[in-house]
């Protein structure tokens, strides 16, 4: 994908939104135009920010990670709102206007979404995620690995596959599994095997 | 195998499902080869009146393992409810509707009390359930002068009996109508309401859902007092169905309960839970309740029976899961 300049890296690679806004500030102040800045505020203003409140809150990119999992699980009586709900999201999310700030935009895009797949995997990495036996028992290193490429699956490819949304989710799925890549040598062998697993029901 | 599997009928009401209903069947059909009158209209009604309160309890309790905790307060609080209601109806001359409304209201309590230890207080809910589980026994106890209490028959001259209509009415099975409604409102608000989303992603990944701006406790503390208003249903369909209460008892059901939600495909580890699922446990659990009674063994052998089959099928759930890793 697009590569993107050392400044902009930090502000793709910080996961806490306060310092991330401070990134960002600094980087429309002092990074050439792209054309994809204006593109850029927009998509943190989306993301974090609420009506009223001037430090940024709630993640809405995260919750998507969260909720596009439930969403592929969800029952099969509902299976119209659940493609309804992915694309009201890619819809208020700014994901759709990306193409309207040409290739700088795609890559702003594109690189968002890993920043908000990285912060849903550093989220997994916690002691309480995945807890089994009705949260009696801690899950492994092994075990939360295992299910967290579940988890990318369900929140890409199975959601494409599901709601036949492989167009409109391409650059997700992309830019999930290439974050997804990075957490472990074997993460791509892992989800190659967990798509076959999956794809056989 | 697989071709099966990608059936879409099969792909639509789900393969599991289809095998434990494949299960409720075969165990119905040698129950009623073995056993002479088990397909009878009375054997049914008596299977269907231990469906109904422990399809409440099930219920209730899918909505707490959905959020990756657990409530094994669930059966004494069922009894504390009919104990309290009860002994209020009988000794205090309350009227039967207030009542009714009053157990709906303990077990209100009692979740809204486990709810806030878990989600506000951060207690595990193992701790929690199993504290609260010998508060409900003690307080039923206190609260009756340690004494049973029945609920009137149908034919009480105080006409006070009128509340077993809500079970059934001649032979009709009132109950199943109501027990029906309920599932399907409970079938909606897991899956089709922003409330059961936020309840089963918080079984998936909490930290996350924090993080996204969630009221994580407020959600989580939701799910508990879903089940105890459950379960303060489920001690009146109890009550309607068996007439006696004795204090100090109830723990039995948790087992059945659990059994239940873990059997019908609720994941242990929350994030997946099904409410059509749970209804089929309920039904097998029932069935095999009234099939062991019908076969004169003892409640002993139950109990036996019935932790052997949860032994099993937390085994499964977790094997299945082991395998699918």
């Amino acid at each position: 994908m697009v590569p993107i300049s050392p400044a902009w890296r930090d502000y793709y690679t910080e996961l806490e939104p306060e310092r991330r806004a401070q990134i960002l500030q600094r980087n429309l102040r002092e990074e050439a135009e792209d054309g994809a800045n204006a593109y850029r505020q927009r998509l943190f203003s989306l993301r974090y920010m609420e009506e009223g409140k001037k430090e940024p809150s709630a993640d809405r990119w995260l919750w998507a990670c969260v909720n596009f999992i439930q969403v592929y699980s969800s029952s099969r009586f509902f299976r119209r709102g659940g493609k309804k709900e992915v694309s009201q999201f890619l819809k208020e999310s700014g994901y759709l206007e990306a193409a309207s700030y040409g290739e700088a935009g795609e890559a702003a895009l594109y690189w968002e979404i890993r920043n908000t797949a990285k912060r849903y995997f550093k989220t997994c990495m916690g002691s309480e995620y995945r807890r089994s036996l009705f949260g009696l028992l801690s899950p492994n290193g092994a075990d939360q690995k295992k299910q967290m490429c579940k988890d990318v699956w369900r929140m890409t490819l199975g959601l494409e596959k599901r709601f036949e949304l492989s167009d409109e989710l391409k650059l997700w799925t992309k830019a999930v599994h290439d974050e997804y890549v990075l957490t472990d040598p074997r993460a791509s062998e892992q989800l190659q095997e967990m798509s076959r697993s999956m794809e056989r029901g | 195998m697989e071709n099966i599997k990608q059936n879409p009928v099969v792909k639509k009401l789900g393969f599991n499902r289809i095998i434990l209903f494949c299960i409720l069947l075969l165990m119905y059909g040698v129950f009623s080869v073995i056993i002479p009158g088990f397909a009878s209209m009375d054997r049914i009604m008596s299977i269907l009146n231990y469906t109904y309160f422990l399809g409440f309890l099930a219920l209730g309790v899918t909505f707490v393992i959905a959020t990756g905790g657990i409530d094994f307060s669930i059966g004494p609080v069922m009894f504390c409810c009919a104990l309290m209601a009860g002994y209020t109806l009988n000794t205090h001359g309350a009227p039967v509707v207030v009542s009714l409304i009053m157990s709906i209201v303990i077990g209100f309590c009692f979740g809204c009390f486990n709810g806030y230890l878990v989600a506000f207080v951060g207690v595990p809910p193992f701790i929690v359930s199993m504290a609260t589980m010998n508060i409900a026994k003690g307080l039923g106890s206190v609260f009756t002068k340690t004494q049973s209490v029945s609920w009137p028959q149908g034919n009480d001259p105080s006409g006070k009996g009128w509340f077993r209509n809500l079970v059934k009415v001649g032979d009709f099975p009132v109950g199943l109508l109501i027990f029906a409604v309920a599932v399907v409102i409970l079938y909606i608000v897991m899956n089709n309401t922003k409330a059961g989303r936020y309840i089963l992603c918080l079984g998936s990944n909490k930290e996350a859902v924090r993080l996204s701006g969630v009221n994580v406790r407020k959600w989580q503390m939701l799910a508990y007092v879903i089940c105890g208003a459950l379960v303060g249903i489920a001690a009146i369909f109890f009550v309607g169905a068996y007439t006696t209460v004795q204090p100090g008892l109830g723990d039995t059901y948790n087992n059945e309960a659990i059994a239940s939600c873990v059997m019908g495909g609720t994941s242990m580890a929350g994030g997946l839970a099904s409410i059509g699922g749970t209804v089929i446990g309920v039904l097998v659990i029932s069935l095999l309740q009234e099939g062991i009674m019908a076969l004169r063994m003892t409640k002993e052998v139950q109990m036996i029976i019935t932790g052997i089959i949860v032994i099993v099928f937390v085994y499964a759930d977790v094997s299945a899961r082991r395998r699918r890793n």
